[in-house]
């Protein structure tokens, strides 16, 4: 699912692992949520838009997910 | 002029998840394992596995080889994994966790399927299989199946 998490961390100055520690996930995580190969648990996603200030639909657009060709 | 407190007490192997973690993990689980595997080399004596004039050394060295697992499995038991340094605080919300279960479900459809084989082949062959050998078959395809699809997920991230 696309979203805007790289540029919110990038605005903050945060790296991959800060992200990843603010969250209690692992880098890895953040790195497959950045590039949309991980769709992040509910609980997760929560967090995620604790740590920005943003309600989730902000951070992610599932819309972009459906216009792939398939 | 007074020290700072260390800000994370965590540390590599961790301490154990009862007694207020008064202890380091390693320091419970390495005399724990060595007495199991000290167990196992009895067990080995009085089932007659190791016997003859050799029967004490072969018991040592079934002991020492049961002895590094034995002390990694009560160290899993007992660790905290809160008192790891570098854990992280959500294991099961990380990709690692999807990456496994996709990996342990794809697997068990492989030993389904390939124990299924097996056993059409050996139904028309007459072929008899020794039951620890199949079992240890079992095992060993469903741990490298595990593997490798593991490291399929990872790679694809």
């Amino acid at each position: 699912m696309k979203n805007s998490l790289p540029e919110r961390r990038q605005e903050r100055g945060w790296s991959q692992q800060r992200l990843a520690d603010e969250l209690g996930v692992s880098r890895q995580t953040v790195i497959s949520i950045e590039r949309g190969r991980f769709d992040p648990s509910l609980p997760l996603a929560f967090r995620l838009a604790g740590v920005f200030a943003c309600r989730i639909d902000e951070l992610f657009d599932p819309e972009e997910e459906g216009a792939q060709p398939s | 002029m007074g020290v700072e407190p260390r800000t994370d007490s965590r540390t590599r192997w961790g301490r154990i998840r009862f007694a207020g973690g008064r202890l380091p993990a390693m320091g419970v689980a390495i005399p724990i394992g060595l007495l199991l595997a000290v167990g196992v080399g009895a067990i080995t004596l009085w089932t007659g596995v190791a016997q003859g004039e050799h029967a004490l050394p072969v018991a040592g060295v079934f002991a020492l080889v049961m002895s590094w697992g034995l002390v990694g499995l009560v160290w899993a038991i007992v660790v905290d994994r809160s008192s790891l340094r570098g854990a992280i605080d959500k294991p099961d919300e990380s990709i690692e966790s999807t990456w496994l279960d996709a990996a342990m479900a794809g697997a068990f459809r492989d030993t389904i399927m390939l124990t299924g084989l097996v056993l059409a082949i050996l139904s028309i062959t007459g072929f008899e299989l020794d039951v620890l050998w199949a079992l240890i078959g079992v095992i060993v395809v469903g741990f490298f199946s595990t593997f490798v699809r593991y490291l399929m997920a990872k790679k694809r991230g």
